[in-house]
């Protein structure tokens, strides 16, 4: 899950659709906001070998806040070259997935605003004469384009979701504001099951075959009852709700799924409808096959299955009975069964298309291999090359890095810091505010703040770092970044003017030490990484330590210090 | 609160936080539970949102940080339906 926002709720309603198509989900997160440095293999490593599906979630208005949030104040040209470092950094994004993996890509599709930043003339004659919507649009054309491309790729089509959910449902500004989760509820488990789809066809989960009731199912009313001519079908109400059920079924049966009919009828009253009603759209040369008896249905359902030499979890049935419903669910769990309404049967055709339980890729061999072969040619490429898109990605952030002393108006932000952060952590030392104002004023102590910003933004203070000096020692008593300043080599940069200020006060040897908890894994090696040695080693905690001297550690080329 | 709502507010905390539903005292907190943070209280607050159809607001959500104050929230849900 390569994501530039917080995603994690998606988790329950993801793992709850993939279980309906019996399948167990498991999700390794990216780090957050490292979508082009997971894909190239760097961050948490997520993107391996082991890895058999890759969900892309680049959240436009997070990733460009001239295309989220100021499009109405932003020039035509400066619009034209955001939309420039959009395609870039998605066409560069997929090359890097593509160079390491075959595997299967699925890409959270862009969603245009509701509500435009030009209001009513976006459509019509936007000012600058560049269309918001349009522009998104189009986004999700080239990506679409550079999908098929790269091969084995799909795109999410996240704005039909938002059409389903609704756009005053589908976000959740609480969360976005609280933890730049921009999701509600609703729209988690709409794109949790538009995700699933996509899962289902690329695990062989897809469905291949509709078996069908025909009472008060394909026609409203029973034939053995009312008659031929009785049954409710055709352009008046209630008969043109099943004539569009029915349609939608002819759709399917032109998408190549079998149909076939599974009824409790006198054979003859049946195929009697099939022949000769005139308002029916579905005729026997439709149904593959039929099982029109008196026998029950699981027996019939397990012997439709073996006629067509199909396993029953490639069928989905529908009848309007509970009795049938509740036997065949409870007999046949491997059979999807939807229970269509008798006093509602205008809800029977979005039962039918809301599942997607036939939504196929219909991948060609021809697909299949172009992803083989795309890869195995640009892994021939030169290291050299994929390093310098890294270095020029990063360059082009512009990040600007400040280490200061802290101020007593920062105490508040840097004891937060020290409360929250679990992951880049080396030590977890939680102190409190009076306990740094402390620190802050004794000379024994350096306590300095990381501020970061880049070409977009101001993230305020992202890292924390408490230096214990005596003499021509210095101990590294605490060192913390926030998780949304990493996968730039922030921690190296920060680290390395950490050192230079305390060797600037005369020390000489820098200790620092890996405290080892359940979710600081991450930093087991950070100082053996940037040139210290290891010099003990108990259950609890690593010592390390360092000989200073200028330019021990480099600080990557890519930052503006200050 | 009745006991079964309890329960279930017990058994949503201990699946959110992916801990032993046993080791969850009267006094559970996030000082308490070492799984409980930032990104499992969004977790929590969605689940209880799923469970019940409500949306809390901002200073609820905050003062969420104890299964004492879950169940206080979710009381006070229920009391307002009730009215």
């Amino acid at each position: 899950m390569l994501r530039n926002v917080t995603l994690e709720g998606i988790e329950p309603y993801l793992r709850y659709a993939a279980m309906l198509d019996g399948l167990r989900l498991e999700l390794h997160w990216g780090d957050y906001d490292n979508i082009l440095q997971e894909a190239s293999g760097l961050g948490s490593g997520v993107v391996n070998e082991n890895m058999q599906a890759v969900l892309v979630a680049l959240w436009l208005p997070a990733f460009s806040q001239i295309l989220g949030f100021t499009f109405a104040s932003t020039s035509a040209h400066l619009i034209v070259d955001e939309l420039a470092r959009v395609r870039d950094y998605c066409a560069a994004t997929l090359r890097a997935l593509r160079e390491r993996s075959g595997a299967p890509i699925l890409w959270l599709g862009f969603e245009p605003p509701a509500w435009p930043s030009y209001g009513i003339v976006d459509g019509v004659s936007p000012p600058a004469g560049i269309s918001q919507r349009a522009a998104i649009a189009e986004l999700n054309t080239f990506v679409a384009s550079e999908l098929d491309r790269v091969g084995n790729a799909w795109l999410v089509d996240t704005s039909q979701c938002l059409e389903r959910v609704g756009a005053k449902d589908f976000y959740d500004w609480r969360y976005w504001h609280m933890a730049h989760a921009p999701y509600g509820r609703r729209a988690l488990a709409e794109l949790a099951v538009e995700v699933q789809k996509h899962v289902r066809a690329e695990t062989g989960r897809v469905r291949k075959c509709l078996i069908l009731d025909c009472d008060n199912t394909l026609w409203g009313g029973i034939v053995g009852e009312d008659g031929v001519n009785g049954i409710r079908i055709g352009a008046e109400n209630p008969g043109n709700a099943y004539r569009e059920f029915q349609l939608e079924i002819l759709s399917l049966y032109h998408r190549g799924v079998i149909l076939g009919v599974c009824s409790k009828n006198n054979q003859e009253d049946v195929i009697e409808v099939l022949r000769s009603r005139s308002d029916m759209v579905l005729r026997e040369e439709h149904f593959a096959i039929m099982r029109i008896n008196w026998q029950d249905k699981v027996t019939n359902l397990r012997e439709i299955a073996a006629e067509l030499n199909i396993g029953l979890d490639s069928i989905v049935f529908a009848d309007d009975s509970d009795f049938e419903v509740n036997l065949v669910r409870e007999a046949l769990p491997e059979v999807i069964t939807l229970h269509v309404s008798t006093a509602k049967p205008y809800e029977n055709r979005g039962l039918l298309t809301q599942g997607g339980w036939f939504d196929t890729h219909a991948l060609t061999e021809e697909d299949r291999s172009r992803a083989k072969m795309y890869r195995s040619e640009t892994q021939r490429k030169d290291l050299a090359t994929s390093f310098t898109d890294m270095g020029d990605y990063l360059k082009s952030l512009e990040m600007n890095l400040t280490v200061a002393p802290v101020t007593e108006a920062e105490l508040d932000r840097a004891a937060q810091l020290c409360q929250r952060t679990n992951q880049f952590n080396l030590t977890t030392k939680r102190y409190s505010c009076d306990e740094l104002a402390a620190h802050m004023a004794s000379p024994a102590s350096t306590l300095l703040l990381l501020r970061l910003s880049d070409r977009f933004g101001d993230y305020g203070i992202v890292g924390l770092c408490l230096m214990i000096n005596s003499g021509t020692f210095a101990d590294l008593d605490s060192f913390l970044m926030s998780c949304r300043a990493l996968g730039r080599g922030v921690e190296t940069a920060f680290l390395a003017l950490c050192a230079d200020a305390v060797a600037g006060k005369g020390a000489v040897l820098i200790t620092g030490s890996y405290m080892p908890t359940k979710k600081n894994g991450q930093v087991a090696n950070f100082y053996q990484r940037h040139g210290f040695s290891s010099v003990a080693e108990s259950e609890n905690e690593m010592k390390f330590s360092l000989l200073w001297e200028p330019g021990c550690i480099p600080v990557p080329e890519h930052f503006h210090l200050e | 609160m009745n006991e079964s709502t309890e329960m279930k507010l017990k058994v949503l905390l201990a699946r959110v936080m992916r801990v032993d539903i046993a080791t969850i005292s009267a006094d559970a907190s996030t000082g308490t539970i070492a799984t409980w943070d930032s990104l499992s209280h969004m977790k929590l607050v969605l689940a209880l949102e799923e469970e019940f159809d409500v949306a809390f607001d901002e200073s609820q959500i905050e003062h969420m940080t104890s299964f004492a104050k879950v169940i206080e929230l979710v009381d006070q849900l229920q009391t307002k339906d009730f009215l």
